[in-house]
């Protein structure tokens, strides 16, 4: 009996020690708030110049009372507007507020994954780079910080970066995302932590025609079958159905399958939708819309330019697009048809039977990586660059960057930052210079903006509609293998995924037969899915003990 | 006898003056045209010469941030790879066969137009038909396949004609076994024309006496056309049939790009756009600088044998 109360000692006592080293381990990298004294010390004995005794609590501007410039290098996703960022309102002030002078470089419009290859080639890096570095560089961010390209943030954050430092610290999910398995932070994230806003694309349909021809609004597939025959017979319209073929990624019809298109997780486990049995149903039932004329038969092949066209000519009746297009069409279609009772309603993702969820859905993530914020080695003022950043997640920042400037742009109603007449004005899309410029960048999305910047009810509804579904259960994490594994996969999945876009495609316009779905599921097999699961499965793991 | 004693005397003057001699008085002699001559060669070198260097990272786990001289070189590795991708005889084949099939169709018909339009007399007519067959030469590559994915759709012409005969209307481009047709005739209706001019000047260079002897000798025009015309063209021909050999396994991505879906790359997807899915889309710079590389050596030895072979049969070759 002693003898075993030992062991159970010593074994609990190996597991402490061995915990506590972990935690030593994790806590240098990935623990904000709680540095070390020691490395502190080490790094302050080094560089005497440096002020900074402990971790600021707070921020006070301006930073610096010296000219300072900063050279910021992106795409600047609001060129509609301002040629550059330097000339919206948000960006303005903030230079104005911090003392730091922003150079914006901008690559030409499409052309910046190319102008960023040669941005990293040549050797020579601006300040700040906003572009997606986590999925772009290649041998992913890890590699990116170990070729001194960028450099890691955790302690810029941890001293210099109070209210992003505070904010991650409390929301351990978000935090999570941002940093890498190793626990390394790399960027001022650009952030959508509301998830009511981050389900924009999914089903809508006319609801005048519905009522016309006495349908309800179709919940499950068989409703969505039964109401299209019904209106194609009607002659209403020839093809019921109409979408652009890359929306199908959305899994708005494989989620009612307990299926995706892609790789989806349930219970901690990766799965791929292409080899579950489920995913014969949902493939057939396309393949029968599509064989019956139930879809437009152009689907596949038309552009954005085309469909809309036929939508405002007003040849369909239900559709799968972004929430944007519900006030866009209804507007279109009746300045087209002035007559037309056109009323375009959102209906929820189909399911199989009444009362279910879908399991998938359009779902965008929490975190942006392509419009975040990351300091190059280059850069000479890490400090002020991570105090300057820093301000957008503070609470005035927060208001600046969502809203503008209070009195200019905006004007608390009851509390409510509510937007100036003129900047609400559809018409004029203010609503994206005012705040929000190149529709994101490193600060967190408020709600109060995205409600806002919806014009109808019908997208009101439709944002609540289309979140409906089981996808954050679902959705994998924006995981990251490590490199070598990422070269693996690229490799193998490479293959693959030419493989099933262009079997999916061909089993849906009946080009092959759906007695070949065995095959089909051999197949993948045999280029070696297990292995690419594995790399997922293996990469979800260790985001999950981040 | 005096030219021919002036000829030995000059060339026993370089043998005595040797080779720097020759050169320098060569150059002073022609200094104008050397000087014309120098952004030509200097465009080669910057443009054509200099980029050679980069494809040193076929052999290498190319990093942009490390450069040339920092990455790891793996050998042969990116090629092997590529040899054993699942769909490596499927590009090759797709490649080969499409321009196989461009080369076929594509190559004889503006020297067709040009022979055509070289028997009209009417120059009103010629220069219209000219005119026409040009136009779709400077029209942006984007909007011809914007033109040919219309033509081809449910609604379009091609659907319109194959209904009043009867037919069901489909999407042409959704048809794998349709894609090179489409390619293929349309890359005919694009570079008829411009194609033509080429022929046109050559068949201005025969000379009007041969005709004219030929009618005395009672020939008549398909006698003239086989036996003067044909052979007139010949070199030319046959120095562009050269050029084009060097291009066999170049398929332009620009235009398979815009035209193709997954459920055609059974028989479009070629090898240049696989590079582009894998290289620009992917960021594997040395995965796909493997890939073209190893499309050049294929292209080049398409060359050499091409310029063989025309030396052989009609003693007409590059070098």
């Amino acid at each position: 009996m002693r003898k075993i109360s030992c062991v159970i000692l010593l074994v609990c006592m190996m597991l402490s020690i061995s915990t506590a080293f972990s935690a030593c381990g994790n806590k240098k990298d990935s623990d904000l708030g709680q540095t070390e004294p020691g490395t502190q010390k080490n790094e302050q004995d080094k560089d005497s110049l440096k002020e900074q005794k402990k971790p600021l609590d707070s921020l006070s501007f301006p930073i610096t009372d010296k000219p300072l410039k900063l050279t910021w290098w992106g795409e600047n996703g609001a060129h509609k507007y301002h040629e550059s960022l330097d000339d919206f309102v948000i960006y303005k002030k903030l230079q104005e507020i911090t003392g730091i002078d922003i150079e914006f470089i901008h690559p030409p419009l499409g052309q910046g994954d190319e102008q960023f290859s040669l941005l990293i080639a040549s050797g020579e890096y601006p300040d700040l780079i906003m572009f997606n570095f986590l999925n772009k560089y290649p041998g992913g961010i890890e590699k990116a910080i170990e070729d001194k390209v960028i450099i890691s943030l955790n302690d810029l954050i941890n001293n210099y970066s109070p209210n992003l430092r505070d904010y991650l610290k409390s929301n351990e999910e978000l935090a999570k995302v941002v940093r890498t398995n190793d626990g390394l932070y790399y960027c001022y994230p650009s952030l959508l932590p509301d998830p009511t806003t981050r389900s924009y694309i999914g089903p809508f349909v006319r609801e005048d025609w519905l009522e016309e021809l006495n349908i309800e609004k179709p919940h499950t597939i068989d409703e969505w079958y039964r109401a299209m025959v019904k209106i194609k017979e009607s002659g209403k319209s020839e093809f019921p159905l109409s979408f652009l073929y890359s929306l199908l990624r959305t899994d708005v019809f494989a989620g009612a399958y307990d299926v995706g298109l892609n790789f989806y997780m349930r219970d901690g486990k990766v799965y791929y939708g292409p080899l579950q049995p489920q995913f014969k149903d949902f493939i057939s039932t396309i393949r029968k819309w599509y064989a019956e004329g139930l879809i437009d038969p152009d689907f596949a092949t038309f552009d954005r330019k085309t469909y809309e066209a036929k939508v405002l000519k007003e040849e369909n009746v239900l559709f799968v697009d972004y929430l944007s297009r519900i006030a866009q069409f209804t507007s279109g279609i009746k300045s087209n048809n002035p007559d037309s009772a056109c009323e375009l309603s959102p209906i929820n993702y189909p399911v199989l039977k009444r009362g279910e969820k879908a399991m998938l859905g359009h779902f965008t993530p929490a975190f942006r990586p392509f419009v975040s914020i990351y300091i190059t080695t280059a850069n000479k003022y890490p400090e002020e660059s991570a105090m300057m950043l820093d301000y957008a997640y503070s609470e005035e920042g927060n208001m600046l960057f969502n809203f503008g400037v209070e009195g200019q742009t905006y004007n608390m109603v009851n509390g409510f930052p509510t937007y100036t007449k003129d900047i609400a004005d559809p018409e004029t899309g203010k609503i994206n210079i005012a705040g929000q410029a190149s529709i994101s960048g490193p600060f967190k999305t408020d709600p109060r903006f995205f409600v806002q910047q919806l014009i109808l009810d019908q997208q009101k509804q439709a944002i609540r509609l289309w979140s409906d579904t089981d996808v954050l259960e679902h959705q994998l994490p924006p995981i990251s293998p490590t490199a070598e594994d990422s070269k693996e996969f690229a490799n193998i999945y490479g293959e693959i995924e030419t493989y099933v876009s262009e079997m999916i495609l061909k089993f849906i316009l009946g080009q092959e037969s759906t007695d070949k779905f065995d095959d089909f599921v051999n197949q993948i097999k045999s280029m070696g899915i297990d292995r690419v699961i594995e790399i997922k499965q293996t990469a979800l793991d260790s985001f999950n003990s981040r | 006898m005096r030219m021919q004693s002036r000829l030995i005397a000059g060339r026993l003057k370089i043998k005595v003056d040797g080779f720097t001699a020759k050169v320098k008085r060569d150059l002073l002699r022609h200094k104008y045209i050397y000087i014309m001559l120098l952004p030509v060669v200097a465009y080669y070198f910057i443009f054509h010469y200099g980029p050679i260097y980069g494809a040193v990272i076929a052999f290498q786990d190319y990093s942009p941030a490390l450069g040339v001289e920092g990455s790891t070189w793996v050998g042969f590795q990116n090629f092997t790879d590529f040899f054993h991708n699942y769909y490596f005889w499927r590009l090759i084949k797709n490649t080969v066969l499409l321009s196989f099939y461009l080369i076929l169709f594509g190559f004889p018909a503006p020297i067709v137009l040009a022979l055509m339009l070289n028997e009209v007399n009417n120059t009103r007519f010629k220069r219209t038909v000219q005119t026409v067959t040009y136009l779709p030469h400077f029209i942006s590559l984007v909007v011809i396949c914007g033109f040919i994915v219309n033509f081809t759709s449910r609604g379009g012409i091609i659907n319109d004609i194959i209904e009043t005969f009867g037919g069901e209307r489909y999407n042409l481009l959704l048809k794998p076994e349709l894609f090179r047709s489409i390619y293929v005739v349309s890359d005919i209706w694009q570079t008829v024309g411009w194609g033509s001019i080429i022929y046109l000047a050559a068949l201005t260079n025969i000379d009007i006496e041969l005709y004219q002897a030929a009618m005395i000798d009672g020939a008549g025009r398909w006698k003239q056309l086989m036996h003067i015309t044909l052979p007139g063209i010949a070199p030319t021909v046959i120095i562009m049939l050269i050029l084009r050999m060097g291009r066999i396994m170049t398929v332009g991505f620009e235009k398979v790009i815009l035209l193709y879906l997954p459920s055609t790359y059974e028989t479009a997807d070629v090898i240049s756009t696989y590079v582009y899915r894998m290289g620009l889309q992917k960021f594997s710079y040395s995965y796909s600088t493997a890939i073209g590389l190893f499309n050049s050596v294929i292209n080049c030895s398409f060359l050499i044998f091409a310029n063989y072979a025309g030396k052989k049969v009609n003693n007409t070759y590059l070098w």
